[in-house]
């Protein structure tokens, strides 16, 4: 395989996480909480707080590129503190003039008649946790929405953002093929730009978990799955969106700009319980993570001044590990001039021999100056990484 | 704490497995108060993790109790509790010469066993005053006197004043007792004369260095006395002299007729030897007791550390094992596949699979056994003989005039419903039957049968075939010439040293195609399809497909993900020394492990 054009710069990002929820649903393990009252104003304080606390320890030399603000359900903010968190970010950093703005959002009518007032407050592009077009399903994935409302939100959505992207959950229990085929061909009626279609996984700490311990949950097959995911990957390049990373489709132009951000293992900033980060000072690199139950995150902060545990320097092994395991989910080179930067040593942790011979299999495609995996490969990504390190 | 010499019994437990010996030991030192209730467990005398875990005696343990008969007087009694299993059996026998009597404990609903024939043939070789013993008659299954027949009738000794017992809820218990003091004999020996002890066993212990168990035929011992062992031909001196009750308790002294324990300043078991003569070292025995047979190995396996670098700790750890077990052969081994590991003889299966267990738990070593072996004896060409241990070593075919393998002699009671598969397992074993009687309503075969080909799964074959109700034990008979040829098992075209094994033309296809299916259920699915075939030489004889994995990658994958992304990652990588590279893939060694271990059911 000819390698595709070489990426840009990674870019610089900075990440909000808002942790509560209407109702926890059965597949979710992200840091999701259900709280009855929540003080807004405190909670716009901690974050105001937390951002000031992290523009004391950076430099403030890069250029934001892109915020996210995610969670839990971000659209359940108030607009006044998405507006505060993005003014105190600009008082603090230089943000590109076309930085991406992103707020994710379930599409119930409480949410999208808020849609107006986050336009104001900065948000320019949405991402609307649709999961699924067909209401067995949503009822299933325990959902508070109907179909209805998942149309409803995409074309509220379109009036007032340049750019929408919305997600769906397949290879569900007893989901066929053709099933699926005709739910995404209308999804992609629906589509403006990018798609993220997600396999269910089932993950510790879940209902679902449980009740798949318990066998009351099937999920298809590796067989099914694989298919699944090929019949996907045809669906979409046919549709003209590029499987840019591995669960993620988009036209030109509509890449999300914060997610690359992680992906090409550039810097972003965490914010919000459970966050993480990956920060630069002094040319190390740190891992950064906040606390992750809400109270104890706000309480950190007014008494350390930081929600944050302490910074972990990684070591240039780690970092180009780190940097492999997600540049390589991309559908674009892997550069060893990137790599470089984070181990100038990095070749001697490369296993050439078995990548010579996944390349032979078709599993990798490489040249003089870059790796990078092919759809054969990425669909197999787990079993290759820990190959191709010695 | 001194007991005249006429008021003293020595005695062993001695039944096939599970027929209640451990449990009868509890309720005979209950009854003595040897242990308050409080301390008392269940099968107390097993008390090695592995002991209690299976439910079975590994082990002979040795227990003085006070018992005061209805006669008024107080008889010390010394209790040797057995273990049951025929990789022990090197146990029992070493029991029975340290006493003068024995309990023949036969389960009142199962009856005599093969290795209630074999334990109570060696009593009687013992010259033992045998008292039998019927358990479990608290069952509703059981037959008490279906099974006094039998014992008259198979074993041939008189069951009419059988005692009939319940272990567990101690019926018959002080009938027992009574019967051991009026009818079992006083040891004999003279106090009088120079010491003469017999080395029953030694073995480990963290506090007191090396333990000995000793039985006093004549003389006295006393702590401080200057030593001789015979055989070792070292000196040594007494350093405590005491008994268990089953607690630790010194008494200073042992004299002439007793069972009890002894330490003096040793560093190893090695520098024992099981059998010896202990004496004084200035007052000389006259002649050494006759000792033992030295146990031998009888099944070989190799062990090699999944992560070379544990090489040092598997030695250590062997050699701590061996402290305790002086049937633990090893040696030695170096393998151009599997690098540098130690080739093991054990005294049987369950031997093997305990010492594998122990390895793995008790000294956190990960560890690829090769296929369970035994010696074959291959003569060359030229005329020299080679003993094989490991099937990977098998010299050059061209090289070979001919080779020969152990034949065992083995006897089987199974029910007669069960005679029919039992007879073709042994019949597709090899078997050649010498004879079939009948034992009430069971028949009782007696087979010779290569050994190779019990090593593999008999014994699983043998219970799943008669549910559990065949019981079996073996000697060893002989060396016999076999047509016997080197199986490969391939994988994408690369052997497995581990399990490469000699096995009988006739059963190569069987053996072949087995594995090559348990194989392909156990090896996972990797990124390129694995061939698995069995061949003998270049030959082909087995072949199964493993076709590629069709998906692994995690859907979702953003910033916070990262950390435990290469957590994973970096344990994956730790986890790759376990594997091994065959042609483009790397399979880890656990996939042939389970294929040893995994019963055959097909
Ligand atoms: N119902 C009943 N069960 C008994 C009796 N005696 C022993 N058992 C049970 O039989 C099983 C085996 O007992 P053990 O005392 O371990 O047998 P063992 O002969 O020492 O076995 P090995 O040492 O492995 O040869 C255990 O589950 C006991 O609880 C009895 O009198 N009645
Ligand atoms: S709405 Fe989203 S974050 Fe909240 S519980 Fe459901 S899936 Fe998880
Ligand atoms: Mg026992």
């Amino acid at each position: 395989m000819v390698l595709t054009p070489s990426p840009t710069a990674a870019g610089f990002g900075i990440y909000i996480h808002w942790p509560f929820c209407l109702a926890k649903c059965p597949y979710c393990d992200f840091n999701s909480h259900v709280a009855d009252n929540i003080n807004q104003d405190n909670w716009c304080n901690s974050f105001i707080k937390e951002i000031e606390y992290h523009s004391e320890k950076i430099e403030k030399k890069q250029v934001v590129t892109s915020i996210f603000f995610g969670g839990g359900t971000p659209s359940l903010m108030p607009p006044e503190t998405v507006s505060a968190i993005i003014e105190a970010i600009k008082k603090y950093w230089v943000v590109a003039t076309d930085v991406e703005i992103t707020l994710e959002a379930n599409p119930t009518s409480v949410e999208t008649n808020k849609f107006n007032s986050f336009a104001k407050a900065g948000i320019n592009r949405v991402s609307i946790g649709i999961q699924s077009l067909r209401d067995d399903s949503l009822k299933f994935l325990g959902r508070e929405h109907s179909a209805i409302e998942a149309i409803n939100a995409l074309n509220i959505a379109r009036d007032y953002f340049n750019r929408t992207s919305f997600d769906l959950i397949y290879a569900r229990p007893n989901q066929t093929i053709n099933d699926w085929e005709e739910e995404l061909e209308q999804a992609l009626e629906l589509a403006q730009g990018h798609l993220s279609l997600y396999q269910l996984t089932i993950e510790k700490g879940t209902q679902f978990y449980t009740l798949h311990q318990r066998g009351e949950l099937k999920t298809p097959s590796d067989e099914e799955s694989g298919l699944l995911y090929e019949t996907t990957q045809k669906i979409m390049e046919n549709a003209g969106y590029s499987a840019y990373e591995v669960s993620n489709y988009a036209q030109k132009g509509h890449k999300s700009q914060h997610n690359l951000v992680y992906w090409r293992y550039g810097d972003y900033i965490g914010i919000g319980p459970g966050a993480h980060g990956r920060i630069a000072i002094n040319g190390n690199k740190y891992a950064t993570r906040a606390h992750k139950a809400p109270n104890i995150w706000q309480e950190r902060i007014s008494m350390h001044g930081t929600g944050n545990h302490d910074d972990i320097l990684l070591t240039p092994e780690e970092r180009v590990m780190e940097m492999v395991l997600m540049g390589l989910r991309l559908f674009e080179p892997l550069l060893f001039t990137e790599l470089k930067q984070e181990n100038s040593n990095f070749k001697a942790m490369m296993n050439w021999q078995a990548i010579e011979n996944l390349k032979e299999n078709g599993l990798l495609a490489k040249r003089q100056d870059a790796l990078q995996t092919t759809i054969y490969g990425r669909q197999r990504l787990e079993s290759i990484l820990p190959v191709i390190f010695i | 704490m001194t007991t005249e010499q006429k008021n003293i019994r020595n005695f062993a437990i001695i039944a096939h497995i599970d027929h209640g010996k451990s449990t009868l030991a509890d309720r005979l030192i209950q009854s003595c108060d040897g242990l308050e209730d409080r301390e008392m467990t269940e099968q107390v005398l097993d008390n090695m993790d592995i002991e209690r875990e299976r439910g079975i005696t590994i082990k002979s343990q040795t227990v003085r109790l006070m018992h005061k008969a209805s006669d008024g007087v107080e008889y010390q009694l010394n209790l040797m509790d057995t273990p049951g299993h025929v990789d022990f059996a090197y146990e029992v026998s070493r029991s029975l010469a340290s006493c003068e009597g024995s309990l023949l404990v036969v389960d009142a609903t199962q009856g005599v066993e093969a290795q209630t024939l074999a334990n109570v043939y060696q009593a009687i070789d013992n010259n033992h005053e045998i008292i039998p013993v019927i358990n479990k008659v608290d069952l509703p299954a059981a037959d008490v006197e279906r099974v006094k027949e039998q014992i008259e009738d198979v074993i041939g000794i008189d069951a009419s004043n059988a005692i009939e017992v319940s272990a567990k809820t101690g019926i018959g218990i002080d009938d027992l007792l009574e019967a051991i003091v009026t009818r079992l004999p006083a040891p004999l020996g003279d106090k009088t004369k120079p010491l003469k002890a017999l080395l029953i066993d030694s073995w480990y212990d963290a506090y007191l260095g090396v333990v000995i168990l000793l039985r006093v035929f004549d003389g006295v011992l006393k702590e401080k006395d200057k030593l001789r062992f015979i055989n070792a031909e070292a000196t040594h001196d007494a350093d405590r002299v005491g008994v268990f009750t089953p607690k630790q308790v010194q008494t200073t002294v042992l004299s002439a007729g007793e069972l009890g324990y002894l330490t003096c300043a040793i560093k190893t078991i090695s520098e024992t030897s099981i059998g010896d003569t202990i004496t004084h070292e200035r007052n000389l025995c006259d002649k050494p007791l006759t000792g033992f047979k030295p146990s031998v190995p009888m099944v070989f396996c190799s062990l090699f550390p999944v992560d070379a670098s544990d090489y040092d700790k598997l030695r250590d750890s062997l050699g701590k094992l061996a402290l305790n077990d002086a049937s633990l052969h090893f040696e030695i081994e170096s393998s151009t596949a599997l690098g540098l590991g130690y080739r093991c003889g054990f005294l049987g299966l369950l031997h093997m699979e305990i010492i594998q267990e122990r390895l793995e738990r008790e000294f956190n070593l990960d560890l690829i056994p090769t296929a369970p072996s035994v010696v074959y004896h291959i003569y060359m060409n030229d005329g020299k003989m080679i003993e094989l241990y490991n099937p990977a070593d098998m010299p050059d075919v061209v090289l070979i005039d001919h080779i020969e393998e152990p034949w065992i002699k083995a006897t089987i009671l199974v029910p007669d419903d069960y005679l029919g598969g039992i007879l073709k397992l042994c019949q597709e074993r090899r078997g050649e039957q010498i004879e079939l009687t009948y034992v009430g309503s069971r028949a009782m075969l007696v087979y010779r049968l290569p050994l190779n080909e019990i090593v593999f799964d008999f014994y699983d074959r043998l219970k799943s075939i008669s549910r559990g109700y065949a019981s079996f034990d073996y000697e060893i008979s002989s060396y016999d010439e076999g047509d016997l040829v080197k199986m490969n098992i391939l994988v994408n075209a690369e052997p497995v040293d581990a399990l490469a094994m000699v096995v009988h033309r006739s059963q190569t296809e069987r053996r072949g195609r087995q594995l090559c299916e348990r194989l392909k259920d156990l090896i996972p699915k990797q990124m390129f399809k694995i061939a698995i075939q069995a061949a003998i030489g270049g030959k082909i004889i087995a072949r199964e497909t493993l076709s590629a994995l069709r998906k692994d990658v995690t859907a979702k994958c953003y910033g916070g993900d990262i950390s435990r992304k290469r957590k994973l990652l970096e344990k994956q990588k730790k986890g790759k020394k376990k594997m091994r590279q065959y042609g483009n893939v790397e399979i880890p060694q656990t996939a042939f492990i389970a294929a040893l271990k995994m019963g055959d059911d097909k």
